[in-house]
């Protein structure tokens, strides 16, 4: 039998109810790890950059799996695949940089089996779903034996693959206001079903052409995606900013990434990603300003 | 030897079990039942070769464990020829001879099923570019994305295609 490309042995356990797993995560939620779609993990474990004792399979949990518009509110189940959300119609006319972050997921195969659950959980910094979220202020919903609890997105990622989740906790919902009216999503990524390197993500409200608010979130070039309000252009009008637009966007960028911990590798350096995030986050703004 | 699971998975209408540890996977586990049409590509969830479909929708059979997909239904391309007749995505494939070496094209065409069974019937150029991403090494996708056309034409009713 081919052995290449196997994980390490580790014990299996699945969970059918959200109450099975919030049991399992009490008993061994220190040394298990949570399995979803395993579409991030299932390479890692293969690849051998990840092992594990015991894998705790919640994919089959079916009450965690739902889309729910409300007047103000989205609210997402975790095991909501990337094919259902990409989908929906509803989404669709409340956030389109949701849709579009859906859309844009590697392939159809990795987005039958996905979830916004544990994609947000698993946290790569490249991660599609991270920019538009955190320009939305999405809230995620935790639950563990011992409650329940809320968290916004940005203070719950707190670095590459690393959360603010407790080792007896679970995702169980993702909780997106509907708040803004102009919306912009625009990313780099080379071909196949390669990771983006940069994702580029706008929110914002205009109302009869004065921009009241306006979020600009930036993935995949640090180590946690960037959240830049642009509060220099409150209050202004959209004609106005046209075409200082750019100068704002790449002094707001340079002023941000200054604390952040910037990602590079072989495929896109440090200032490539850089540079690559300037002009796609213009594109970005440039959809959300017409687009209202 | 670790600990081992019961796992019954039907594969085209056959209903298979089988003792298998947890860290196997459903590729594995249906190459290890003869179904070799499922091709192991790069084996880590880039390629696609490996497509099936699980319960009607396609994933790559590398990236699930056999133990997650027990109780489920998978179909090769076996499954979707029907009493010797090809099935139209098959017929296109060949009709515009969509192959070369031949080693991507059983995973081609089952997320061409899918994506025309469940995405887009009219095989919208963007969805398609949005959605097939599985890799043919030798680069023969201008013949793949006229069959994945051809195809859906078939589907829709015209039995002749266009060209």
């Amino acid at each position: 039998m081919y052995i290449g490309g196997y994980p390490r042995p580790f014990k299996y356990y699945r969970a059918n109810t959200l109450g099975e797993a919030l049991d399992l995560l009490r008993e061994i939620g220190e040394e298990g790890k949570v399995i979803a779609g395993g579409q991030s993990l299932m390479p890692m474990m293969r690849l051998r950059m990840s092992f594990l004792d015991k894998l705790i399979d919640i994919y089959r949990i079916n009450e965690l799996r739902y889309i729910n518009v409300r007047d103000q509110l989205v609210q997402i189940g975790a095991l909501t695949t990337h094919q259902e959300i990409a989908m929906s119609v509803d989404i669709a006319k409340a956030m389109p940089t949701l849709t579009r972050a859906a859309w844009t997921i590697a392939d159809l195969q990795v987005r039958n089996r996905g979830t916004i659950g544990g994609s947000l959980a698993h946290a790569d910094p490249a991660a599609n779903y991270l920019p538009p979220l955190m320009t939305m202020d999405a809230e995620l919903l935790l639950a563990s034996r011992e409650g329940r609890r809320k968290i916004k997105l940005i203070d719950f990622v707190v670095d590459s693959y690393t959360t603010n989740i407790k080792p007896n906790e679970l995702v169980i919902e993702v909780d997106i206001p509907i708040k803004y009216n102009a919306f912009g999503y625009s990313i780099l990524k080379r071909g196949g079903n390669a990771f983006p390197i940069v994702i580029a993500a706008v929110a914002g409200r205009i109302s009869n052409g004065v921009i009241e608010e306006l979020r600009l979130s930036i993935g995949g070039i640090s180590s946690h995606p960037l959240l830049i309000e642009m509060n220099e252009l409150k209050g202004a009008s959209v004609k106005e900013v046209e075409n200082k637009l750019q100068s704002i966007i790449e002094s707001s960028i340079d002023e941000s990434i200054r604390e952040a911990r910037l990602l590079g590798d072989r495929h896109a350096s440090e200032k490539y990603r850089i540079k690559a995030a300037k002009s796609y986050s213009l594109e970005a703004m440039k959809s959300a300003l017409g687009g209202s | 030897m670790s600990e081992r699971i019961n796992v019954t998975i039907r594969v085209n209408g056959v209903e298979i079990t089988d003792e298998v540890e947890p860290r196997v996977t459903l590729l594995d586990f249906l190459r290890n039942h003869g179904y070799t049409e499922v091709h192991r590509g790069c084996d880590e969830g880039k390629c696609g070769a490996c497509t099936v479909l699980l319960d009607g929708k396609s994933v790559k059979s590398c990236l699930v464990l056999a133990v997650q997909a027990d109780g489920g239904s998978v179909t090769t391309v076996r499954g979707l020829t029907k009493e010797g007749e090809l099935h139209p995505i098959q017929r296109a494939f060949l009709e515009e001879y969509a192959m070369q070496c031949g080693y991507c094209t059983h995973g081609f065409i089952m997320v061409t099923y899918d994506f025309l069974t469940n995405i887009s019937k009219e095989a919208d150029p963007e969805l398609i570019s949005e959605s097939i991403r599985n890799i043919c090494r030798c680069t023969g996708y201008t013949s793949i994305i006229k069959a994945i056309k051809r195809a859906s034409e078939y589907l829709n009713g015209n039995t002749k295609g266009s060209s």
